[in-house]
């Protein structure tokens, strides 16, 4: 027992040391980050403008004496931001890709999700977000794309997605659940060429698609249609490059 | 010929303005309708009388105590085809009319002549444009084309004109007179008569941010289109643009050539306002899609890098600018406040040196983002879908002081009303709670619905609505000359006094809210009975000139008084 507790103890200690290390860390490099974006120069830079901003009057009193003061900390290097983000999500090119975010402000024809666009080239069909569990892939939504009535094509597509130089592909990757006489078109569009054409199965399936870059193409958009009857459920969906070197 | 064919041959025929032709002066404050009626046929309205006592055509008196109001609407006696003005030198002075034939007429055609002064003044006939109303997207946004050649009118049609005078900038002081002939087959059926009263005095900019949201025009190789578009905006009174889509932000290259050719054609346009450069907003809903959000790193950077470029351009050119960094962001409940808070924060705390706006729609989006913008945009605000904004409405006084004490921030308005009275006395009225701008829905969407022009190549055709923006703009010209003269002459003065009591007496017969305005507020301003309304002057000018008029006379008193 007292073996146990001990060795409880000492792993406790050590979590709490990488995590003292890991904010230490994440400090350190907001503040390396914080000098590399604010060189003196750029600070002096600024205060003039702030200055020009209220004799234009775009600025209150108010408001320059807030910003002036940020200004002289960080001339003093005491600055800290808030802000300022020194860590990444694990990579994938596809925002929202869980359909966690919705807009419940938009029509059923139309995206209902942020960072997706939406649009309907006729037939009868509905988008919504799906939060019935069996429906839900992980998270507490899935996205549904349902025809109501007659079959025509209802898509949702990624905005213009930023070609990674050297990458010899892009690979997508999702999860899917159909019902009903569905046909899913998956298709990479402008600067990238790619498709799946396929009927969903009624399990969760993962599916896989690789879009292989247009050459001097700097954007390339991927579209989930639904140009079938019944429902397409989809979550879940990620992309990442094929080799390459990211913009940083 | 049956009855009611009859009836109207009998009125036609009684009119006292020709045999066989309608032609009469409308309000143009009314879109078009076959029911108009001669501007000079308005009812005179008693707001709140104690008692009204009416002598009916049988001889019985009916007393009525304390009605709400009471119409009366006389006999005509002005003259229905007289359009009067007024304007100073270098404005635009509209009037509409309608033209109704008994009969069918043959290669009609309308022409304008020019107006003649004392002392051989003239204002040539080419500024005095006629133009006839032709559909569009309906109501005001339908719009004013050129005459063309002439044309047929079937029997009892009706159609719309607008004339626009455009007062040259060195018209001499004085009463003109001028004719707008109709003619049919080349004889003269009929004419407006035009008395211009051009004032003596000098209108200039109103020291606010006056624009609309803009498109890049499509094939515009040589810049000529955004040129004339920027000089149609200007010469409706705008005082700066707000771009908005289809420019080029530096997303994935590092060209900011275009920005640099708008600012340039800005400043040849002559537009002494901030630039609204709206563009930046897409930068958080659509065009740093694969960098993350906006808590990630290298969506950070990567904003940051696009803004700064940007920033520099604009440096280059010397104009003030603002960056619009959201859109609407309650349109995503209170997900979307969070983006606006984060969003707003760190580009106050990474982009100190570019001055910041959103645009902004519901009350908790406004007050998370306000501390950290320069300006805080907003229209009237909505609950969002989840309701997190329980119905607070934001054109108001009440929002406005607490916005500004709170936060510190300067305010302006976005789609709050196009027209006359949103662009006129209201935002006068709201300027005196800190308001600086107003940036309105829009030039010309790919003419679509929401366009306040049409638009082809550099031909631009207005809507009324459109029209109706300058009015408002030249309403506010006149309020703040008078407040200007106030503000530098003698407070002793019988003159200054009489100035400052019209500007008070109008400030406090505006609504301090735009709801009561809009919509089913269902109030109008000036409102039945206002205290400076002479019901004699509404029927020669109309409402809203009337009571410029009353701004216009004092405006003349007190610089007449001033070089005493």
């Amino acid at each position: 027992m007292r073996v146990k507790c001990t060795a409880s103890l000492v792993l406790l200690g050590l979590l709490t040391l990488g995590a003292a290390f890991a904010g230490a860390q994440k400090e350190g490099d907001k503040a390396a980050l914080a000098t590399k974006l604010w060189p003196p120069a750029r600070v002096q830079e600024a205060v003039k403008a702030v200055e020009e901003q209220r004799r234009s009057g775009l600025l209150s009193d108010k408001s320059y004496e807030k910003k002036m003061a940020m200004l002289k900390a960080r001339l003093s290097g005491t600055y800290v931001s808030e802000s300022l983000s020194v860590m990444d999500p694990p990579l994938n090119f596809i925002q929202n890709g869980g359909f966690e975010k919705v807009n419940r402000n938009s029509d059923k024809n139309r995206s209902r999700w942020l960072w997706w666009g939406g649009w309907s080239w006729g037939g009868d069909y509905e988008n919504l977000w799906e939060d019935r569990p069996p429906f839900v892939h992980s998270g507490q939504f899935s996205a549904r794309i349902r025809c109501t009535g007659v079959t025509g094509r209802i898509g949702i597509n990624t905005p213009p997605l930023p070609a990674i130089p050297g990458a010899t592909g892009y690979k997508l990757t999702f999860w899917a659940k159909g019902e009903g006489d569905n046909l899913l078109f998956v298709n990479f569009e402008e600067g990238a060429g790619g498709v799946l054409r396929e009927k969903i199965g009624d399990a969760w399936k993962q599916y896989t698609v690789t879009g292989k870059p247009v050459e001097a193409k700097k954007t390339y958009q991927v579209y989930f249609y639904s140009v079938g009857a019944g429902t397409i459920w989809l979550d879940d969906v990620e992309l990442v490059p094929v080799g390459g070197k990211l913009d940083e | 010929m049956n009855r009611i064919m009859m009836v109207l041959c009998i009125l036609i025929a009684s009119t006292a303005f020709g045999a066989e032709i309608e032609l009469f002066v409308t309000d143009y404050g009314e879109n078009p309708t076959t029911e108009q009626k001669p501007l000079i046929d308005q009812p005179v309205v008693f707001a709140r009388p104690q008692e009204v006592t009416v002598k009916t055509a049988d001889g019985k008196t009916i007393t009525i105590q304390s009605p709400i109001s009471a119409g009366i609407r006389r006999e005509l006696t002005g003259n229905v085809r007289e359009a009067k003005l007024f304007a100073a030198a270098g404005e635009y002075e509209p009037f509409s009319f309608l033209l109704r034939p008994a009969e069918a007429l043959s290669d009609v055609f309308i022409a304008a002549g020019e107006l003649k002064g004392r002392g051989g003044a003239l204002i040539p006939a080419a500024n005095t444009m006629v133009r006839s109303v032709e559909g569009f997207h309906g109501g005001g946004r339908d719009i004013l084309t050129p005459l063309g050649r002439p044309w047929n009118m079937s029997a009892h049609s009706t159609e719309f004109f607008w004339c626009t005078v455009k007062v040259p900038g060195d018209a001499e002081r004085g009463s003109y007179r001028g004719e707008v002939i109709v003619t049919a087959g080349g004889k003269s059926l009929g004419a407006i008569n035009i008395v211009l009263d051009v004032l003596p005095i000098r209108l200039t900019d109103p020291p606010f941010g006056l624009g609309l949201n803009y498109s890049k025009p499509d094939d515009d190789k040589d810049g000529s289109i955004l040129a004339a578009h920027l000089r149609d905006m200007r010469e409706h009174g705008m005082t700066c643009v707000a771009p908005l889509y289809n420019w080029h932000q530096p997303v994935h290259d590092n060209d900011t050539s275009e920005l640099g050719a708008l600012l340039e054609a800005y400043k040849k346009a002559g537009f002494p306002g901030t630039l609204y450069w709206s563009p930046p907003m897409d930068l958080q809903l659509t065009d740093l899609a694969g960098y993350g959000d906006e808590t990630s790193r290298r969506w950070q950077q990567k904003y940051i890098q696009v803004m700064r470029l940007m920033h520099e351009e604009v440096r280059k050119h010397g104009v003030p600018t603002l960056f619009s960094i959201g859109d609407e962001l309650t349109n995503k409940g209170m997900e979307g406040v969070q983006i606006a808070a984060r969003l707003a924060k760190f580009v106050w705390e990474e982009l100190p040196e570019i001055a910041t706006t959103s645009d902004m729609n519901g009350y908790m989006e406004v007050m998370a983002m306000a501390p950290y913008l320069n300006v805080a945009t907003f229209n009237n605000g909505w609950d969002g879908a989840d309701h997190h904004n329980r119905d607070r409405r934001l054109l108001n006084r009440a929002f406005l002081e607490e916005l500004r004490s709170k936060t510190g921030v300067i305010p302006w308005f976005v789609n709050a009303g196009s027209g006359r009275l949103p662009f006129g006395f209201f935002f006068w009225k709201m300027s005196k709670y800190g308001v600086k701008g107003k940036v309105e829905w829009y030039y010309s969407l790919r003419n679509e619905q929401g366009s306040l022009v049409r638009t082809q190549g550099d031909a631009v055709c207005p809507t009324l609505d459109y029209e109706r923006c300058r009015e408002g703009i030249d309403d506010l010209k006149y309020l703040c000359k008078l407040e200007s003269l106030v503000a530098e002459a003698d407070p002793g003065l019988p003159e200054v006094r009489n100035a400052r009591d019209l500007l008070k007496v109008i400030a406090d017969g505006i609504a301090d809210d735009w709801t009561l305005y809009e919509g089913k507020g269902g109030l109008r301003f000036p409102d039945d009975g206002f205290a400076r309304l002479d019901p004699e002057k509404v029927n020669s000018f109309g409402r809203l000139n009337a009571l410029r008029l009353e701004l216009a006379d004092a405006i003349v008193a007190l610089e007449a008084a001033l070089r005493k």
